[in-house]
């Protein structure tokens, strides 16, 4: 059982460590001599980001755009005999733009293709304004609460690789992904803890750029970089005031590490 | 001419007192009644169920006993189907009693009454007074005016199923709600222009079926007095104080709107010092408005030792802020201040 195990690890470190053109097709006592080996030094084709099935890690922080929650119309019944609804008053919400913070791994399938699973979690305040008054009462904007949000999402990125720019260390890409939507709120001070749980699902579709620094000779960390993003989203579910689907722009960069 | 408009009335002096300046009921979503039984109040409600009713062996024109026995049935299931409350009710015989005796049965049936030209309905209660039990509640239907158990509402005629639905609110407990806008007409009275809730005092005109449905003001103030088990847990309240030049406003109409469901349940400012409370909320944020109880007259809600120190005389205003309402708990105490008109 030992030998079996020590066999594995020592594949894993070949594929981790191949070069993109290269064969993985090394013998098994090959594999285990090199992962027997003290920091093997590869080519610098073998350590540059972005070669196929490598891994990175991405923390960014970014910006979430204003947007809409819908509207809500406080109706009572019509007196007649169609029994339509009678506004009373109106009332409209958004999320107001916050920053959030974001953390992606990312798995490069090929040189053109990755696989990414996201975190992304912000606190929007949600505005509202009510209008429209039946009796003539002011129409105002008001802050209401705060809302703990989390997005969970699986994307897929397609490397535009005729596009590289900066003697090709700047990666452009377009990402779509779908996931998770978690929303935390009902807070009755800023003491207490929330009660109200919101969910939903969340999709996107968006472009970046990665633009990598050279890569380092030695080490499990292949090369660092910075990631920039522009995503749209569409919430589906979560709190909104009439049921629709909410839509956001998001805007962010951050340190990618590529391993 | 037969008036088109009718103004419900509940009876009755020993309810009145319920909603006395001092007195104020924390556990109100709505209007709902209570006796003063020491330093507390006591909720009007039935100790036991289900109720058990007659109905009067004498029907109106276009309305037979039978169908009245149905129509009753009808609204009753109505109010037994609130899945947050646990009402019911059942049906005994007919009798020949007169559905205003203190007879011990609760009775409920047609009688000319000419004289109340705006009277639809009257529930009667006998409550004791020492634990807020109701023991007797009878209602009569006013057969001066045309009634209607057509599936689809009839012109002309006022109907029925909408109406008991709204006089048996009262019998299990419930006030009058304020959750409606009105206007007033050359002729007097008023006409209903929208509502929403079935406890508003003034009816719909004739042919309207929509008061079948209890809407959620209805709701809460039905589960308030009883809950089934688990409700209380779930719901929450918002309470808090509306204020004129720094003193508190008796008889402001405050109504708690729940953007993401559009439900409104409303209550009234209770005491001197502008207080009120909401309770039997689905836990979420509110929108609150406040408005002059100006759409109905006051004694549709306050007893006359009362209506003299409400004030009418503020514009409607909105807190400018969401109000958070915690499942089994209340919000944070907030105060709306207006400004006379």
């Amino acid at each position: 059982m030992k030998t079996r195990t020590a066999c594995v690890l020592a594949a894993v470190v070949m594929v981790l460590g191949q070069n993109d053109g290269a064969s993985a097709q090394a013998p098994a006592g090959a594999a285990e001599s090199r992962a027997a080996a003290p920091a093997p030094r590869m080519s610098p084709a073998a350590r540059q980001p972005g070669r196929a099935r490598s891994f990175e890690l991405t923390a960014s922080v970014f910006f979430l755009a204003p947007s809409s929650l819908g509207t809500s119309s406080a109706n009572l019944t019509s007196n007649d005999l169609s029994g339509t609804a009678y506004r009373w008053f109106s009332a409209s919400g958004e999320f107001r733009g916050a920053p959030g913070i974001e953390v992606r791994a990312s798995y490069n399938v090929t040189r053109a293709i990755a696989v990414e699973g996201g975190l992304t979690y912000s606190r929007p305040v949600i505005a509202f304004t009510v209008a429209n008054d039946a009796e003539g009462a002011s129409g105002f904007t008001a802050p209401g609460e705060t809302v703990s949000q989390f997005f969970f999402d699986a994307s897929l990125v397609a490397y535009l690789s005729r596009y590289r720019f900066a003697g090709g260390r700047a990666r452009p890409f377009v990402e779509v992904g779908a996931g998770y939507l978690r929303e935390l709120h009902g807070q009755t001070s800023a003491a207490s803890g929330y009660f109200a749980l919101e969910s939903g699902q969340v999709y996107h579709a968006g472009a970046g750029v990665k633009y990598f620094f050279r890569p380092r000779p030695t080490g499990f960390v292949k090369a660092y970089g910075l990631r920039f993003d522009a995503r749209f989203y569409v919430r589906n579910g979560g709190f909104t005031f009439d049921g629709s689907h909410s839509k956001t722009f998001a805007a962010g960069g951050g340190l990618v590490v590529a391993f | 001419m037969r008036q088109r408009t009718g103004i419900r009335r509940r009876a009755v002096i020993i309810l009145s007192a319920m909603l006395a300046l001092g007195q104020s009921w924390p556990a109100a979503a709505y209007q709902t009644y209570g006796v003063q039984v020491g330093s507390r109040l006591a909720p009007v409600k039935w100790s036991g169920l289900p109720v058990r009713y007659f109905v009067a062996d004498r029907g109106t024109t276009g309305v037979t006993s039978s169908q009245f026995r149905d129509a009753a049935a009808r609204a009753f299931t109505t109010w037994q189907n609130v899945a947050t409350a646990a009402v019911s009710a059942q049906f005994v015989g007919f009798t020949l009693a007169e559905p205003d005796e203190e007879d011990g049965q609760n009775t409920m049936g047609f009688l000319s009454r000419p004289d109340l030209e705006r009277v639809l309905g009257t529930t009667n209660y006998l409550i004791d007074d020492t634990t807020g039990e109701i023991l007797e509640a009878d209602i009569f239907f006013n057969s001066a005016f045309q009634w209607s158990v057509a599936s689809a509402g009839e012109s002309g005629k006022f109907d029925l199923e909408s109406i008991i639905l709204h006089e048996t609110g009262h019998l299990f407990g419930l006030g009058h709600s304020a959750l409606g806008e009105t206007q007033l007409q050359a002729g007097g009275g008023r006409r209903v222009i929208a509502a929403e809730a079935v406890m508003f005092p003034i009816a719909f005109s004739t042919g309207n079926i929509s008061d079948r449905t209890p809407r959620a003001d209805d709701i809460a103030g039905l589960s308030e007095i009883y809950p089934r088990t688990g409700f209380s847990s779930s719901s929450g309240s918002l309470s808090g104080r509306v204020t004129k030049g720094g003193q508190g406003v008796v008889g402001a109409h405050v109504v708690a709107f729940n953007p993401a469901t559009g439900a409104l349940v409303g209550n009234f400012t209770l005491d001197r010092q502008g207080h009120f409370t909401i309770s039997s909320l689905a836990p979420g944020p509110y929108i609150i408005r406040v408005e002059p109880l100006d759409d109905a007259e006051l004694d549709s809600f306050f007893d006359d030792s009362t209506i003299s120190e409400v004030d009418i005389n503020f514009r409607v205003t909105f807190y400018q802020g969401f109000i958070v309402v915690p499942p089994g708990g209340g919000s944070q105490p907030f105060e709306v201040q207006v400004t006379a008109k």
